[in-house]
């Protein structure tokens, strides 16, 4: 009988030890976006037209305040290699100019996220073509079905992060590319 | 005592730990979340989700990128595969430093080979136009009894130097798309503009080859005194000429889409 008490003694202070782990996290959630249904998308501008590209294989992970609900971290990366305009010879053009085997992804990490009612205020790190510069924007959130989906854009200048402007027919494309996202969370059950 | 317990704590601690770990500081085990500003109630996603690569920086998520694509033509194959002859005789060995100077390699042919086609294009127009000149004289010249109208030398002569040059441009600028190292990438995407591209240019490619054929044959026929088939080769030869044009002049503009 002293034996069984003992054991559940220990089991309850390892539970403990765990659950203090937990609770000193802050009460927050790490959520990963669905690959397949979440995207990252570019947008380039030639003066003959323009073409937008984009990459399912994302990995994204934002964590929740679980008191306020509120995001507190976002962080994204992507395999530049996963960018598809409909047109590889374009892509392949793209990572060449990227230098996509010396830096194959483009990540953002968040720095500052403020909550304004349902939309959200980020600010934070950039890291493509092995420069990494502060970027901000706002971005949406809604919840749809069993789904979580924040929605944002923001726009970067190419020969800020070094790279340099890819040409078709030797016209150069502009130097801003726009960047938007659609990441989508699963909602959990009780 | 210890050791009959011992053995229970560490299963439990077993048990809990990889979670512990897995959720790291920031996320306990899944608990409701997103009470406010959101409509509907969220909770922590399954464990699979969370066992998704944590992702916490670049340099975790970084890929290995393969240094070739998976499909190559035969050319690229022949010359710049694992096996080519650029790997094999160790000009252009497969090593990602390697890879990224051939890179910048293509990325020249390829704008060479943009200049080329603009070249050649207005090549062409001379070309058909002395050509046009020609096979107007000569029809002209054939069409009643003999002694034939004299044939302009001049224009014959004007129009297969232009062809000369303009073949030469051609050759070049083909050679410059046909040997350039393959992409990082090559995906399956029919119908866009450098597949509609590259299809024209097996059209704009066979009727390059056949043209001097035809009009060397036609002017063979002609120095023999075959009108009717001379007549007939120079037809052959003006349609070919035509639909060769159009067929570069529409792989050069399906590039600007």
């Amino acid at each position: 009988m002293t034996n069984i008490i003992r054991s559940v003694t220990c089991t309850v202070c390892v539970f403990a030890l765990f659950a203090a782990g937990t609770l000193s996290a802050g009460g927050a959630a790490k959520l990963a976006a669905t690959p397949g249904v979440s995207s990252l998308t570019y947008k380039i501008v030639h003066p003959m037209h323009e073409f937008e590209s984009v990459s399912h294989d994302v990995t994204c992970t934002i964590t929740v305040d679980d008191s306020s609900g509120t995001i507190r971290t976002a962080f994204f990366s992507a395999d530049v290699t996963s960018f598809d305009s409909g047109n590889s010879n374009r892509d392949s053009h793209a990572m060449e100019v990227v230098d996509a085997l010396t830096y194959p992804t483009v990540s953002f990490k968040s720095t500052n996220i403020r909550t304004l009612g349902t939309g959200l205020s980020v600010d934070g790190d950039l890291e493509f073509h092995g420069q990494t510069h502060p970027v901000s924007f706002s971005a949406a959130t809604s919840a749809t079905g069993d789904t979580l989906a924040v929605a944002g854009s923001t726009s970067i200048s190419m020969t800020a992060f070094g790279i340099d402007r890819p040409s078709l027919l030797l016209v150069p494309v502009q130097d801003t590319i726009r960047i938007s996202f659609q990441m989508k969370f699963p909602k959990g059950t009780h | 005592m210890k050791n009959k317990h011992l053995p229970i704590i560490i299963v439990l601690a077993a048990l809990l730990l990889p979670g512990n770990l897995l959720f790291g500081q920031d996320s306990p085990p899944p608990r409701s979340f997103l009470e406010s500003g959101l409509s509907g109630e969220f909770l922590a996603p399954p464990r699979e989700d969370i066992l998704l690569p944590p992702a916490d920086s670049a340099a975790e998520a970084k890929p290995k990128i393969k240094l070739l694509p998976d499909h190559l033509s035969l050319m690229e194959s022949a010359l710049w595969g694992e096996s080519g002859l650029m790997r094999i005789t160790g000009i252009a060995p497969l090593t990602p430093s390697a890879r990224k100077s051939e890179l910048g390699v293509r990325r020249f042919m390829l704008t060479a080979h943009q200049i080329g086609g603009f070249v050649t294009m207005g090549l062409f127009i001379p070309t058909l136009i002395y050509g046009q000149k020609n096979i107007d004289q000569w029809n002209a010249s054939e069409s009643g009894h003999p002694p034939y109208t004299p044939i302009n030398r001049s224009i014959d002569r004007t129009h297969r130097n232009l062809a000369t040059i303009l073949f030469a441009s051609y050759m070049a600028t083909a050679s410059l798309s046909i040997f350039s190292p393959p992409p990082l990438i090559r995906r399956d995407d029919w119908g866009g503009t450098t597949s509609i591209h590259k299809t024209l240019a097996w059209v704009h490619f066979a009727g390059m080859l056949a043209l001097p054929f035809l009009g060397s044959a036609a002017s063979s026929a002609d120095h023999h005194g075959n009108i009717s088939q001379a007549k007939n080769l120079r037809t052959i030869h003006q349609v070919v000429a035509y639909t060769t044009a159009a067929a570069f002049t529409a792989s050069l503009i399906i590039m600007t889409f």
